[in-house]
């Protein structure tokens, strides 16, 4: 591959100048990293970081930076909405804000629920001083990209000592055109010591064309937080789906972070957690139903830096026809980390000949006193459970469908937030055949 | 209920049951035993159709219906139903909505309607009360992390559930204490209704006390050796199972 193929990466001058002039609290960290994506260009698979996810397409792509949304009618809406419970609701169109399908609603006091963009503005010193300080975008070329073109998203601020009732939903829909286009939304979550939230984003696709959506979401945690964060990723049949996701967490913090690849073209799901107090607990959750030509790639970092610190990594991938999935997932403790607890597992469940599994753990450890232990697992339904299930009566479609789903009932039985974990099980169950036999299962709760 | 011919199966072409002859009728309870490697468990397996037990020779009828035509749900849809020895684990689905799918599917076999979640609820309810069965279990995965006892008083809570019309009990009584036993049989008296007919498998003449046979089979190297009432067992009991192997072995 020669770059004389592919796009100059300097694709996006103008458009970045016309952000360059902006002057806000970010405009010096806009510039650092748009030089940055310069300098890395487009990642290549030559690369450790990109490795078994093929970005030539991408690159070879004439995007352009999505500059209009879209009026939907709330249909569209709809089923990507948590039936039920009243959330604060923030719905972009191509990374735009839109006013008339948004819900913010009232806000528990103290609490900040806003556009990234009226933030940027109202609060320059809170956004200046966590934006991009959770993700490494000085290694990571698309994190770089997002963070060159920061404009809006979600600012969630919850301060000392607050309880934020009800959670923050941020839906990003996309809307696909003949020209291909890119957004870059970002979502910046401030937890103050002793606060608790949750916030689940969606991202999803109302066409088939191709583009790019480049999220990337950060989360500042101080001490003795609970954070629950869910990102679902719906995409349309052509969109390249590249998040990121960074974490740092204080003393005594517990961080749950979940994500369901489940529709788009190519979903890459960057994932780092630092973990910079003691006794914290980060725990990072990954489904992905990977089916036709669809690639999913995970790819994790946690770094433990202090000591007596929990990680878990739990990601289940389920593949069928020509679908390709790639894991990595590096732990990194530092020598002061003592006593930490980290465990790492990536399972794969492969129901056809022709799918492509790759998983990588990795582990770097320079204290002395921890417990590390990873497992990886590529396998097939167990035929001894289908045949427990032939012998009470079900059918071979049905059982198969049932051992799935109870696969990836795994990655989100624990869902406290019983809404979500609904939604979620009627994501999966969508795509099962005799999906509709178990879908009456939530009602026996 | 079920008739048994001349029937002769293999495992990876080893012959383990070689030529069995059985009638149960309506109603009865019949227990087999025998001793370790004679054939009862496979015996259990190739009515419940599992595949890796090959049947090569004679009939099994179930209600007039040919057993061996079946696939395994079928057989469990047509009343077929076979307690496991040892019940396999599935982590990801609660026993709840795993047992919905299997009475359903049943139900839908024998063209009756759907239960909706209230009714279904109110039948476990009911069927888990004669049983003792601690309803918390059944928001549990399936069989994971049950303990013996509850294991296999699951198992016959399904069977419960399920309806069947012949009931197979694969040594039920392994791995229990006394208590459970006692629950477990009980369990299965109160589905003894005159029509539902038991084939029930041991080793020990123990279970037999609580559940009592119309009539006991001794299996020997893949055959019926003898055939009795409920004394045969406790003679079985007393005297093990050495003098039956001789006659055996002296015949052949």
């Amino acid at each position: 591959m020669t770059t004389d193929t592919m796009n100059d990466h300097r694709q996006f001058e103008s458009e970045f100048a016309r952000l360059a002039d902006r002057g806000d609290a970010i405009s010096e960290l806009r510039r650092a990293a748009y030089d940055r994506f310069l300098e890395l260009g487009w990642p290549t698979m030559r690369g450790e970081a990109y490795r078994y996810t093929d970005c030539r397409p991408i690159a070879q792509a004439d995007l352009r930076l999505a500059t209009e949304g879209r009026d939907l009618p709330m249909d569209v809406l709809r089923p990507h909405l948590l039936e039920g419970v009243p959330t604060h609701r923030l719905v972009f169109v191509n990374g735009i804000f839109n006013e008339t399908l948004s819900d913010i609603g009232t806000v528990t006091e103290g609490v900040t629920v806003c556009r990234l963009a009226d933030a940027i503005t109202e609060q320059p010193e809170l956004v200046a001083r966590h934006l991009g300080t959770t993700i490494d975008w000085k290694q990571d070329a698309f994190d770089a990209l997002n963070t060159a073109f920061v404009e809006d998203g979600l600012l969630l601020h919850v301060p000392k000592g607050v309880h934020l009732e009800q959670p923050v939903h941020v839906v990003h829909v996309t809307v696909p055109g003949e020209q291909p286009i890119v957004s870059h939304p970002r979502t910046l979550i401030i937890a103050d010591d002793g606060s608790r939230a949750t916030c689940v984003e969606t991202c999803c696709g109302h066409g088939d064309e191709a583009c790019l959506v480049n999220p990337v979401t950060e989360i500042v945690a101080g001490d003795d937080v609970h954070v629950d964060h869910y990102r679902i990723v719906r995409e349309g049949k052509g969109t390249w789906h590249i998040g990121g996701f960074g974490l740092t967490q204080g003393n005594e913090s517990n961080v749950n972070s979940c994500c369901m690849a489940m529709e788009g073209a190519l979903i890459r799901n960057g994932m780092t957690g630092t973990l910079d107090g003691t006794n914290g607990m980060a725990n990072l959750r990954g489904l992905a139903i990977v089916d036709g030509d669809r690639h999913v790639d995970n790819f994790l970092r946690v770094n433990h830096m202090k000591p007596d610190c929990n990680s878990r990594e739990y990601f289940k991938h389920i593949l069928t026809d020509r679908g390709t999935t790639a894991f990595t997932g590096r732990i990194y403790v530092e020598l002061d980390a003592q006593k930490t607890d980290a465990v790492q597992t990536n399972m794969n469940l492969v129901l056809s000949e022709t799918a492509k599994v790759r998983t990588r753990p990795q582990l770097e450890i320079f204290a002395d006193d921890v417990k590390c232990t990873h497992g990886a697992t590529i396998g097939r339904l167990d035929e001894q459970a289908a045949f427990y299930l032939h012998a009470r009566g079900i059918g071979e479609e049905a059982a198969r469908s049932l051992l799935t789903f109870a696969f990836a009932n795994e990655v989100i039985e624990d869902i406290e937030f019983a809404p979500l974990r609904k939604k979620m099980e009627a994501l999966i169950l969508d795509r099962l055949p005799h999906g509709e036999l178990l879908r009456s299962m939530g009602d026996l709760d | 209920m079920l008739e048994i011919t001349n029937l002769h199966a293999s495992v990876e072409d080893t012959p383990i049951l070689r030529g069995i002859n059985l009638t149960i009728p309506s109603g009865e309870v019949h227990s087999i035993m025998g001793p370790n490697g004679s054939g009862k468990s496979t015996l259990a397996r190739v009515l419940a159709g599992e595949e890796s037990y090959e049947v090569t020779e004679g009939s099994i009828i179930l209600d007039g219906k040919d057993l061996l035509d079946m696939d395994p749900d079928e057989r469990a849809c047509e009343g077929l139903f076979m307690a496991f020895q040892y019940p396999v684990e599935i982590p990801g689905v609660s026993t709840k909505y795993f047992l919905r799918a299997a009475v359903n599917a049943v139900r839908e076999h024998r063209e009756l309607s759907e239960l909706d979640a209230y009714e279904f609820l109110q039948l476990v309810k009911e069927k888990a009360a004669a049983l003792e069965l601690d309803t918390s279990l059944l928001d549990r995965s399936v069989n994971e992390g049950f303990s013996g006892g509850e294991k296999k008083r699951a198992e016959i809570f399904q069977m419960a559930m399920l309806d069947p019309k012949m009931c197979v009990l694969d040594e039920t009584d392994s791995g229990l204490d006394i208590d459970a036993l006692k629950i477990v049989s009980e369990g299965v008296n109160a589905l003894r209704d005159g029509n539902r007919s038991f084939l029930v498998i041991t080793h020990y003449q123990r279970l037999l006390d609580y559940i009592v046979p119309d009539v006991v089979h001794v299996l020997v190297d893949g055959r019926i050796a003898k055939t009795g009432d409920k004394e045969l067992a406790k003679q079985l009991e007393n005297e093990g199972y050495a003098s039956i192997e001789s006659t055996v072995a002296n015949s052949a």
